[in-house]
């Protein structure tokens, strides 16, 4: 049976630190709310240099470079991203041209927070179907530049960043992608949106630049990530045939600490369990699981052999999860 | 009340669009606008500021506050450090 192997990761976290008492556009006194709220107390922010095809660049590199894998071999590139350089062409595509990656399809897939679970199981039916043998994964996000900076119900809990991952075609069963769920419910598409710059709403009809910028409800998003959260990984088990007890680590999206902590209540799983990096980084969107996953498996978290199970949900309304032995 | 009430109604429907038809009058609880909640609140919280330069403090922008308790904070801002000692 073939099976997608993680064979390296890689991230990129910009420079630039923004914590919550820079933010000064906000009232004083709403400050210590951002915490206590989302669980997020810095975040880090691309430079005016900076747009989402150069984070994404940056962790491609680093992940190649891990492994010593020549960029000239990747085969496909997966750009996961709902803040794109520009509308057109994928920002992909600027990826594989400054990595050098010149034998790689590359094309962008947009399942705004889900999309790295959606990435990992479209890079491994691409490898399973047989017809490639090895799949570059990136996720990269630049909030910072589709987001209200004078909206508090947004704006403090986004932060930038981009993860990779390399999968490799192997023969060994025991390891690798076992399974993905995925799952959306379009009843409830605007609940998360960009509405304008789309064919819906031209920028020339644009008559209130907030149309222009990331909108969300917020307490609809909270309840829906922790119902099908939680759903999401009793599905997983149920259809993959293993126990959460199995499971050495669970990567969720980092969204709001109060999100991940109803679903470790819902499900018994001790809070431990689930990798938090969200009080550094902030959403950063699709790209959240996959910087997470760089950072279990290069800080030896979780080694050959362990089980990792992803969930992410976001905009869509779409969820998603997937079962990785490393 | 009556510039103050509707000025506060223009700013509802401006940044909270699905209100939509719903009636919104000096009766109205925040609570009862859609979406509403404590992050939410501190955008109220700035607007208000803006249009009226009164900052109301954010223990009394809460989901049980009425349109017509804001327009009295918003015309009588001494008024609010008793309404906020009576919590």
């Amino acid at each position: 049976m073939r099976r997608s192997v993680i064979f390296s990761t890689g991230s990129y976290l910009p420079e630039t630190v923004i914590h919550n008492e820079d933010l000064t556009q906000f009232p004083a006194e709403a400050i210590k709310l951002i915490g206590e709220k989302t669980g997020v107390f810095s975040r880090r922010m691309a430079a005016e240099s900076e747009c989402t095809s150069d984070l994404a660049v940056r962790a491609a590199i680093q992940c190649l470079k891990k492994i010593d894998f020549p960029s000239e071999q990747v085969e496909g590139i997966i750009l996961s991203t709902s803040s794109p350089d520009r509308m057109q062409p994928a920002t992909a595509t600027r990826v594989q041209h400054i990595i050098g990656a010149k034998k790689a399809f590359a094309f962008d897939i947009n399942s705004v927070c889900s999309g790295s679970t959606y990435g990992i199981a479209l890079a491994d039916a691409l490898i399973k179907s047989g017809n490639y043998n090895n799949i570059l994964l990136i996720a990269s996000e630049v909030y910072s530049r589709i987001l209200n900076k004078k909206d508090f119900s947004t704006y403090p809990y986004f932060g930038d960043g981009a993860g990779a991952l390399f999968f490799q075609f192997d023969k060994d069963a025991s390891r690798g992608i076992l399974h993905s769920c995925l799952r959306t419910d379009g009843s409830h598409c605007d609940t998360i949106s960009v509405p304008a710059g789309g064919t819906m709403l031209p920028y020339e009809k644009i008559t209130n630049f907030r149309l222009a910028l990331f909108t969300m409800k917020g307490i609809d998003v909270f309840n829906f990530a922790v119902d099908k959260g939680s759903e999401i990984i009793l599905q997983m088990i149920r259809e993959a045939e293993v126990s959460l007890q199995e499971i050495k680590c669970f990567v969720c999206h980092q969204a709001n600490i109060h999100i991940i902590q109803r679903i470790s209540e819902n499900l018994g799983i001790p809070a431990g369990l689930f990798y938090m990096n969200l009080h550094d980084y902030g959403n950063t969107a699709s790209a959240s699981v996959l910087i997470a996953l760089d950072e279990i498996i290069s800080e030896g978290i979780v080694s050959k052999g362990d089980l990792v199970l992803t969930i992410a949900f976001g905009g869509g309304l779409s969820w998603g999860a997937n079962l990785i032995r490393i | 009340m009556g510039a103050t009430l509707q000025k506060i109604q223009d700013i509802l429907l401006e940044n909270f669009p699905e209100i939509g038809d719903m009636a919104v009058t000096a009766e109205t609880k925040l609570g009862e606008i859609p979406g509403w909640d404590s992050m939410v609140a501190v955008n109220l919280q700035m607007f208000l500021d803006e249009c009226f330069h009164v900052v109301i403090i954010l223990d009394l922008l809460n989901e049980e506050t009425t349109l017509g308790e804001l327009v009295t904070f918003i015309e009588n801002p001494d008024k609010m450090a008793s309404a906020n000692k009576n919590k």
